[in-house]
């Protein structure tokens, strides 16, 4: 995969599909690394789920991913841009246009209503008001949230909360949905509800990469695992009869 | 659990919020030598001059003496005269120009008359072999002594451009154009002095026909009232040939000119200290409270470390209260050394404030301090451990959502409408911010006002008292007066003078006027008097109160001296049995006996003209002292029609009536002598200015950066959904926005109310009436619309900036890391 690389920044050809392509990265704090000499890559369509225990570099990965961090040494290719090479406000505009996020915690913001929440990345994006609104519309009527546009989410339980954050990642239509233990914040049920509600929107096509400690979570919602520890994949496994993949060489 | 441990979180949380600290001891030092300033003016606004007169070992009397008409030992005479304590001279003297020196082409320099003259007749140079004592030691700031002939050391208060140590002046009315070479800076006690030389220099200074002169300097055993100090004078004319005395000036006539300049200094440097205090406690307050709301987490560490609410609450003073004390000694030292001598004006060395007053300050201001941080404090020494840890930081006010619904819908950039709604999430935050703005704003409200203000008085010369006298060159009998005038003026020389002041354009008014000295019960029994014959309610005096005299029985008075009295300056002993002229009530009936004859006199007006030895003590009509023994026509003063020029009349009546009279040309009130002393100097008014500013926008920047740091955790998500930078920093500045548009429209009444009020202080009964009108006058016309709706932006430019640096520590902090802070 390295081979195919566009490794300057800009986007790959069209002929490429490779969503997420991440080359030897390594992430160092002080001391050991976070991340250590990690090849991924993800495919349009792929729900994946990372996981390890704590500590083992799961957050750092999708924070690399989202351009919110930068590798040490590798790089980072998401929808063919060269995420690691990016200035903040690039990174900040790329996020826009191409990732939605969710936390386990919701990040809400309190004193905005579910639908100023839900606007505001269009609304960042410069997206025209009239056709942002339609859009947040149609995403809480469509996850069952729309009688509560203009509730603030203090009001919210942890499911309908999750369920704003979840629309907030998709008003800009990215390709690709980060979600960093999206039910970790909230009881088994609300876990379940959630989870499916992921899965429902990857069979609709969104790209899901999923950060978890839950093996059931992983192996319920994702078509595929990766297994983080100690900054190091371990394995990388398809599920439901698809065929594992092997970790791919290190150079 | 010990003191240490509590000392050493204190440290910790100070080292962790370096930023809050360093803002902490600023703010401190800026309000400290603000209070120290205030305190010092409060408490004895003369202080200062009565200090640098004791250090400096002030003559009570500075005499000129035309050196042709005595011998050494006739002055040597003088230093054993009864009550004459010390004396010290002879000085040679002598008048120059200096190139770049304003004077008339082809007229001589002379000795000022009086200090502060505007401007000067010539640059009045001393000659002494060293600045030490034992009496007027001069106190050298730059450079050294003039030691060797060539050099010369100028008075840092001299009426003449700074010149840089080891540049050279040329002395333009010498013969041969001298060049001398500036060693030194000094400053005096005595008022009239401008410039040092080696006394073997003075001869080669001196212009061609100009009269030698010397100066002696006296103490005496009592010289603490102006009586006193005229006897004293008296005195010494006495044991001198008639004549030899040409020029004095006392202690009292600086004295009185130092209280004139304070007495316009007082009321809006205390305005400024007030401002600077209520802003420093409100940034304290504010400070304390947002390190407590966001280390709610560290609070519970502490707590569940062992310790007990009073020690987490003294972690929290400590934590204030540390850096509060290193600002406060800051503070102290900066306005003991740096801000009291711009304040002081005057040429004299500055002096240290008193001890209670340097304790008093920082004291006082750790006190508020503390008293700030108190409920904060306690606030976090009641938190539950368990509560605070799961908090993390200080929970949602649930304020703002009303305002955020309304942002939305004014279709702005949304990073500028989540800007402007923000401060409504956290009311109490903004508040002090508003309260920030405020203050400033208001501060440059003032300082602009009073700028206006004073520089209109200083160029409405229309409403100045300006005259001019005419009289004989100072060559008979000495006798205190105005110019020094010595000789009474014969009948034809008053023709010739009055024909000259008949032809001159600018002429309004003038009369011919008689110096004699008075014998007052409870005044004195040698009291300056001047007669004059006719009106003379034309010639420019300044009342301070009641009328001029309209015909005879009446007497004006000058109480120049109102506040010296109960003053000791150097070894003077005060005799408080003396009456003084501010003790004269309006409608009073005073006998005055000159020569043997008394007349009696209801005073009708008060006049401020200090020195009085100078400008007289009482002012009547001939009529009212009619057959006084001994009263001539010594000068004759003009008052100007409005818009003449003083300097082009006194040039063109000079040069009409020729050499062998004396045209004088002076000003009464602000740009008269009282003008040099800094009274009307807008460089304190600056200087303040600035001190209040910097407050300010500590002020807005502690709140933003307090309002950021509690906020952080938004500003995450932000990031995370998209929010670039030059969008964060954006809305972190709009943050400002509101509170700068609602501080605008407080502070500026509040700013032009604040101003009337302290101009309406400086216009008090001891200023002259034409500053007084002045000063009135301005009130009406102080700021434009186009003034007001700049100072406004400027104002919301400052908040702007001040909240730029945290909206860029905004931008600039991780995302990752601000998420993580829940």
């Amino acid at each position: 995969m390295t081979a195919d690389l566009n490794v300057g920044a800009g986007r790959e050809s069209a002929a490429a599909r490779t969503l997420i392509q991440l080359t030897a990265v390594t992430k160092r704090y002080q001391g050991a690394p976070a991340v250590n000499d990690v090849n991924l890559t993800v495919e349009p369509g792929d729900a994946v789920a990372v996981m390890g225990p704590s500590g083992s570099g799961k957050s750092t990965l999708l924070n690399l991913i989202a351009g919110l961090d930068r590798p040490t040494s590798g790089s980072v290719l998401v929808a063919g841009e060269r995420v690691d090479e990016m200035g903040e406000t690039g990174a900040a505009r790329f996020r826009r246009r191409e990732i939605g996020m969710i936390f386990q915690f919701f990040n809400l913001l309190e004193d905005l209503t579910v639908q100023d929440n839900v606007l505001l990345p269009a609304q960042l994006a410069g997206v025209r008001h009239r056709r942002a609104r339609a859009q947040a519309g149609e995403l809480l009527a469509r996850l069952g949230i729309d009688r509560y546009a203009n509730t603030y989410p203090g009001r919210l339980s942890g499911g309908e909360r999750q369920r704003v954050a979840i629309a907030r990642a998709l008003v800009n239509s990215p390709p690709l949905l980060l979600a960093d233990e999206p039910t970790g914040a909230v009881d088994t049920a609300t876990g379940e509800e959630i989870g499916r509600l992921l899965l429902d929107l990857n069979h609709e096509g969104q790209t899901l990469l999923l950060v978890t400690h839950s093996p059931d979570l992983a192996a319920r919602y994702a078509k595929r695992t990766v297994q983080l520890v100690d900054g190091e994949v371990i394995s990388d496994t398809v599920a439901a009869g698809r065929p594992e993949r092997a970790q791919e060489p290190r150079p | 659990m010990s003191g240490a441990a509590v000392l050493k979180a204190a440290v910790g949380g100070m080292t962790r919020r370096s930023v809050q600290t360093g803002v902490i001891v600023l703010v401190l030092a800026a309000a400290s030598a603000a209070a120290l300033l205030g305190l010092t003016l409060g408490a004895d606004a003369n202080a200062q001059f009565l200090g640098a007169f004791a250090s400096q070992h002030g003559a009570d009397l500075a005499v000129t003496v035309d050196s042709a008409k005595v011998t050494t030992a006739e002055l040597n005479r003088t230093r054993r005269l009864p009550g004459v304590t010390a004396a010290v001279g002879p000085y040679p003297e002598t008048a120059v120009y200096l190139a770049g020196m304003k004077h008339t082409p082809g007229s001589t320099p002379r000795l000022p008359t009086h200090p502060g003259m505007t401007p000067p007749p010539g640059l009045a140079v001393v000659g002494r072999r060293s600045a030490g004592g034992p009496l007027d030691d001069i106190t050298i700031s730059q450079g050294h002594w003039a030691t060797r002939p060539g050099q010369i050391v100028l008075s840092v208060k001299a009426q003449y451009p700074s010149q840089r140590i080891g540049g050279k002046v040329t002395v333009t009315s010498a013969p041969g154009r001298p060049q001398l070479t500036v060693v030194g800076y000094g400053s005096t006690v005595v008022g009239d002095e401008q410039a040092w030389v080696a006394p073997d220099e003075i001869a080669a200074l001196r212009a061609k026909g100009a009269p030698a002169h010397v100066e002696m300097l006296y103490t005496f055993s009592s010289a603490s009232t102006s009586a006193q100090i005229t006897a004293d004078l008296a005195g010494l004319r006495a044991a001198l040939p008639a004549g030899a005395i040409t020029d004095s000036i006392s202690w009292l006539d600086l004295d009185s000119m130092v209280a004139a300049t304070s007495a316009i200094n007082t009321p809006y440097v205390v305005a400024f200290a007030i401002i600077a205090l209520v802003l420093a406690v409100l940034i304290v307050a504010n400070l304390a409270s947002a390190m407590v709301a966001a280390g709610y987490r560290r609070i519970g560490v502490l707590k569940s470390l062992g310790f007990t609410p009073v020690q987490v609450a003294c972690v929290y003073l400590a934590q204030i209260g540390l850096p509060a004390l290193l600002g406060a000694i800051a503070g102290t030292v900066l306005g003991d050394r740096w801000v009291l001598p711009v304040l002081n004006g005057g040429p004299f060395k500055a002096q240290p404030v008193p001890l209670w007053i340097g304790l008093t300050a920082p004291v006082g201001m750790l006190a508020l301090a503390a008293s700030a941080t108190l409920v904060p404090a306690l606030r976090a020494g009641r938190l539950s451990a368990v509560q605070a840890i799961a908090a993390g930081q200080a929970p949602r006010a649930g304020h703002g959502y009303l305002a955020h619904r309304l942002a939305v819908t004014l279709r702005l950039p949304r990073p500028v409408s989540i800007g402007l709604a923000a401060p409504f999430s956290r009311p109490a935050r903004s508040v002090v911010t508003l309260a920030a703005i405020t203050s400033g704003l208001a501060a440059v409200v003032l300082a602009a006002g009073l700028n206006t203000s004073l520089a209109n008085v200083r160029k409405d010369s229309d409403l100045l008292g300006q005259a001019v006298q005419v009289g004989d060159l100072p060559v008979g009998p000495s006798r205190v007066g105005a110019p020094g005038f010595t000789r009474p003026l014969t009948q034809s020389r008053q023709r010739r003078i009055r024909a000259a002041l008949r032809s001159q354009p600018g002429t309004l008014q003038y009369a011919a006027a008689a110096w004699t000295d008075a014998s007052v019960p409870r005044v004195g029994s040698s009291v300056p008097l001047t007669a004059y014959n006719g009106n003379v309610s034309g010639l420019g005096w300044d009342l301070t109160a009641g009328h001029w005299y309209t015909g005879p029985g009446q007497v004006v008075v000058n109480t120049a001296h109102a506040k010296t009295a109960g003053h000791t300056a150097g070894h003077a002993v005060v005799n408080t049995a003396q009456a003084d002229t501010a003790r004269l009530r309006i409608g009073q009936t005073i006998d005055m006996t000159i020569g043997g004859k008394t007349f009696s006199a209801r005073i009708v007006g008060k006049v401020y003209a200090p020195p009085a030895s100078l400008w007289g003590t009482l002012f009547t009509s001939r009529q009212t002292v009619s057959g006084a023994r001994g009263l001539s026509v010594d000068f004759y003063e003009v008052g100007l029609a409005p818009g003449t020029s003083q300097q082009r009349y006194e040039a063109a009546l000079s040069r009409t009536l020729g050499p062998s009279f004396l045209v004088t040309a002076f000003s009464f009130g602000v740009n008269g002598e009282i003008g040099t002393y800094a009274a009307l100097d807008t460089s304190l008014i600056r200087l303040l200015t600035i001190l209040v500013a910097v407050l300010a926008g500590l002020g807005v920047l502690s709140c933003v950066l307090m309002l950021a740091r509690e906020r952080v955790h938004d500003l995450g998500i932000f990031k995370a959904i998209g929010m670039t930078p030059p969008q964060t920093i954006t809305m972190v500045t709009c943050w400002v926005i509101t509170p700068g548009i609602a501080a605008a429209i407080i502070a500026l009444p509040a700013g032009i109310a604040v101003h009337n009020i302290v101009i309406h202080a400086i216009n008090n009964d001891q200023q002259p009436a034409s500053l007084r009108a002045a000063l009135l006058s301005t009130l009406e016309h102080v700021f434009t619309p186009g003034e007001l709706t700049l100072l406004t932006l400027a104002a919301l430019a400052a908040a702007a900036i001040g909240a730029l640096g945290p909206a860029i520590w905004a931008a600039a902090s991780k995302t990752t890391t601000a998420l993580r802070a829940e």
